[in-house]
């Protein structure tokens, strides 16, 4: 009862940063002097096909018109034009790019695989080495695991994706010949190939990330197993791994799996440069591309897709922490 | 299992556990030097002693849970098996099997995010087979007194209060029913009503189950209530033993008599001189309502109270009583709901800006924990100054003259100025906020538990301090406690505070010796004197009035 009334809070809020992140978006690259209709209108761009290209993307309509038309056909679909030439865009629609001819729905599925291999691969590797370094650092806190570790992590927290990426291509690579250079294979073809493709993109992504984690893990693991209610649960007589992982480990994800949430809004950022590093197609260049050649539907599709992405995977921490701290639930 | 060491047969009075020759020491330095202790089966054994005397050091080299960096000799017998011996394997089978343990803090003692039934099933399942483990769980919870063990074992260790949290740990800590009980502080952070009761519900343990009960505890009434001997502890070695009658009515150690008399117990109360004038801080029908989901909170109801020019208002009451609050109001930190709070004509709760500032001016507030109300980064000196830099114009040699002149009158030596909080003891912390207090000589000083957090010989010493200060200065003082002996000790007016309502006020002579409040008597009842034959009767009161109410 109360934990629902918790998820359907959430769920509320997560829609209402969607709706405002689409009026920003929306209002930012819309409202920009480059005007979508010119652009697509062609050259010579007579003002008569200018006035069909505006009535074509809907832009003759006011500002708010314009918005409500793009939020209604993320629900519903929309049609470009009319007549023979229309272009039906179904739902959910974030626009229509006519560089590629095609919807940015689709445009974003075809890549999304690369992105997402690449992503939650890493997502998930710099959490658990984060977590499981720091958990061994603080276990063996001033001993030479300890520092092996921290000294590790002090070089992750300081080098760059790019760096660590290039470097791992020309030893794995180039030098020794393991892993191939780049590239992407889709898990449904072959998923030895499309793992081999993707240890370097991952080790890449995650290295610095799994640096910060272990260093937060190790200083929270140490403050929680020095708390009295630690020195009470081995009064009572359990084994350490219990003491530790029961009572220590999950205290201090806490504050970890905060960070997380946060961390995931950033990774289609560092998921861009690593396709670029590896020479992936995958989302971030989609959107290079698209900002370059000022493809605003595409552009504004895809900052509307990954809001999308960082807001859900932000509920699914919510959920988590209400699972590790009962408290944000009940109260 | 661990219950070889100790069975039910057993005859009281035989040895469940021998402490012999136990040192501790860290880098060669001894914390604990040479204590032997005899604990028996039926009987408690308080380890006496102040902070530092390695009393808490001691129980925890018996479990094995020392710091990592102590070195323990000697040994530690339980039925003959030297634990320190002992393979960790093992030392884990008598943590909870043999042996139980009741910590100080309850609320820090439960991991915050599990349940109190699951701290009391991991208890029953590291010691062998749970089978009907929540039918067990609930027994064990009612048997500790709580009225009603499934709600408690449903609930997070935020949702219960500090005398329900110490049940269920003793709960936890009898759950596989231990040979020996170790008890350290178990009622030092709880309300004196309270604080009864878990000392009846130890003794209910002693006398039904014969456990025997190692009590750790640097109150000499918890002692005198409780223990069957006593071992005193000073800087690591024992200093006096033996029957607790006769150490706490014919003490021979100097250390021990010293003790006890700065046990503030003295029937004295200062004399109840009052000059007719009018007061200098004043609270006409306060209210402070917190709105909380699902209803509100009265943290006070209604207060009047006046408090004149050299008079000293000792404020009493149990935690959620609203005494705490009361402060903050005069202190113009906590915003009245409704009624009116006064210091020196002006009314705090509408004062902003530079009136609200003047009227700070004229306020001086001592918090119980010195530790946490200095500034750790700042020296002595820096912080003693800073309310001279914010509102006086002295500066440079006539500020540093004016620390000089405080730290004087808190009896600091001068160079003390140059100092850090953390190189200071909590007594000498204590005189530096006090010091702060009064840099700007205010009218009203609100001193809010200012020696619960130090150990009675140096509480004794702060409150001798406060006394001569106020004689000197004059101010009028709001002195909150919960502790009725300190209490006794300072004020000349006494207001008794409960659900933030005033339920006695009067001259502290008439309120301390014949209340009119059934609850003002509960608390006196309630409060431990360190002398056994005495407290035996006080105790006898307290649960008489305790099965009226």
């Amino acid at each position: 009862m109360i934990a629902a009334r918790f998820v359907l809070g959430r769920l509320a809020g997560v829609l209402l940063v969607l709706l405002v992140v689409a009026a920003a978006t929306y209002a930012i690259f819309y409202l920009l002097p480059a005007d979508p209709a010119r652009l697509s209108c062609g050259k010579p761009c007579t003002p008569e096909n200018l006035q069909r290209a505006q009535q074509f993307l809907g832009l003759d309509a006011p500002w708010w018109g314009q918005l409500g038309q793009y939020l209604l056909g993320i629900v519903a679909g929309r049609t470009f034009g009319t007549g023979g030439g229309a272009i039906d865009c179904p739902a959910p629609c974030f626009g229509y790019s006519f560089q590629l001819s095609s919807t940015v729905t689709d445009l974003i599925l075809q890549r999304l695989p690369v992105t997402a291999s690449i992503a939650v691969g890493a997502a998930v590797l710099w959490f658990v080495s984060g977590v499981a370094g720091g958990t061994a650092a603080a276990l063996r806190r001033g001993r030479l695991a300890d520092r092996a570790i921290m000294t590790v992590a002090v070089a992750g927290v300081s080098a760059p994706a790019y760096l660590v990426g290039i470097l791992g291509i020309l030893l794995f690579g180039f030098a020794l010949g393991w892993l191939p250079t780049g590239g992407y294979v889709p898990l449904t073809e072959d998923p030895l190939q499309w793992l081999l493709h993707l240890l370097l993109p991952w080790a890449a992504l995650a290295f610095i990330s799994a640096a910060v984690y272990a260093r937060l893990t190790r200083a929270e693991l140490l403050e929680q197993l020095s708390l009295d209610h630690i020195r009470t649960a081995r009064a009572i007589g359990l084994s350490e791994p219990a003491v530790v992982v029961r009572h220590g480990l999950r205290n201090a994800l806490i504050p970890v799996v905060t960070v997380f949430g946060l961390d995931l809004g950033l990774l289609l950022g560092g998921a861009v440069i690593t396709e670029k590093v590896f020479s992936m197609q995958g989302l971030g260049s989609l959107l290079i591309t698209s900002i370059s050649s000022l493809d605003l539907q595409v552009v504004v599709g895809i900052t509307q897709f990954s809001a999308f992405l960082v807001t859900a995977a932000n509920l699914v921490v919510d959920l988590v922490y209400g699972v590790l701290d009962p408290r944000t639930v009940r109260r | 299992m661990s219950g070889e060491a100790g069975r039910r047969e057993d005859a009281p009075g035989d040895v469940v556990l021998a402490i012999e020759d136990l040192t501790v020491t860290f880098d060669g330095d001894p914390v604990v030097d040479g204590v032997s202790a005899v604990l028996r089966r039926g009987r408690v054994l308080a380890l006496v002693g102040e902070s530092g005397s390695g009393k808490s050091l001691t129980a925890m080299s018996v479990l094995g849970l020392q710091p990592g960096d102590a070195v323990v000799t000697g040994a530690v017998r339980l039925a003959g098996e030297d634990l320190l011996q002992a393979a960790p394997a093992r030392l884990r089978e008598v943590r909870g099997g043999a042996i139980g343990t009741v910590f100080q803090e309850p609320a820090g003692a439960f991991d915050p995010v599990r349940t109190v039934g699951s701290r009391l099933a991991e208890a029953v399942q590291a010691h062998g087979p749970a089978d009907g483990l929540p039918a067990r769980i609930r027994g064990l919870l009612a048997s500790a007194g709580l009225s009603d063990p499934d709600r408690t074992a449903r609930s997070y260790p935020h949702e219960l209060s500090g005398g329900q949290l110490q049940r269920a740990m003793i709960a936890t800590a009898v759950a596989n029913d231990p040979v020996l009980l170790i008890a350290d502080e178990p009622t030092t952070a709880l309300d004196v009503t309270v604080q009864a009761q878990i000392l009846d519900l130890l003794r209910r343990l002693r006398d039904e189950r014969g456990t025997a009960v190692l009590l750790i505890t640097h109150d000499m009434g918890v002692v005198a209530d409780l223990a069957d001997e006593v071992v005193v502890l000073r800087r690591g070695r024992v200093v006096e033993r033996g029957d607790v009658r006769a150490v706490l009515t014919v003490p021979q150690h100097p250390y021990t008599r010293e003790l006890l008399a700065s046990v503030p117990t003295t029937a004295r109360t200062p004399d109840a001189e009052q000059p007719e004038e009018a007061p200098v801080a004043v609270l006409r029908a306060a209210r402070v309502v917190h709105r909380r989901r699902g209803g509100e909170v009265r943290a006070l109801d209604g207060v009047d109270l006046g408090i004149r020019r050299g008079e000293v208002v000792g404020l009493v009451g149990e935690s959620g009583s609203g005494k705490t609050t009361l402060g903050r109001v005069l202190a113009g930190l906590v915003p009245l709901t409704s009624g009116a709070a006064e210091v020196g004509g002006t009314d705090v709760g509408a004062a902003r800006g530079r009136r609200l500032r003047a009227v700070r001016r004229r306020l001086g507030v001592v918090f119980q924990d010195p530790a946490s109300s200095l500034n750790p980064r700042d020296t002595v000196g820096r912080s003693i100054a800073e309310p001279l830099r914010l509102h006086s114009a002295a500066r440079g040699p006539a500020r540093a003259e004016r620390v000089r002149e405080l730290l004087d009158a808190v009896r600091l030596p001068a160079d003390a100025a140059g100092r850090y909080p953390h190189e200071l003891s909590g007594g000498q912390r204590q005189r530096v906020a006090i010091a702060r207090a009064l840099a700007l000589g205010p009218d009203l000083l609100i001193a809010d538990e200012p020696t619960s957090a130090l150990d009675v010989s140096v509480q004794a010493a702060v409150l001798d301090l406060l006394e001569d200060l106020q004689q000197r200065y004059g101010f009028a003082c709001l002195f909150i406690s919960h502790d009725l002996a300190v209490v006794r000790r300072l004020a000349h007016t006494v207001v008794v505070l409960r659900d933030g309502r005033i339920v006695e006020h009067g001259p502290a002579a008439t309120v301390l010796t014949d209340p009119a409040d059934d609850y003002t008597r509960l608390l006196l009842a309630a409060a431990p004197v360190p002398d056994p034959a005495r407290q035996a009767e006080r105790r006898a009161a307290f649960q008489r009035l305790a099965a009226v109410r």
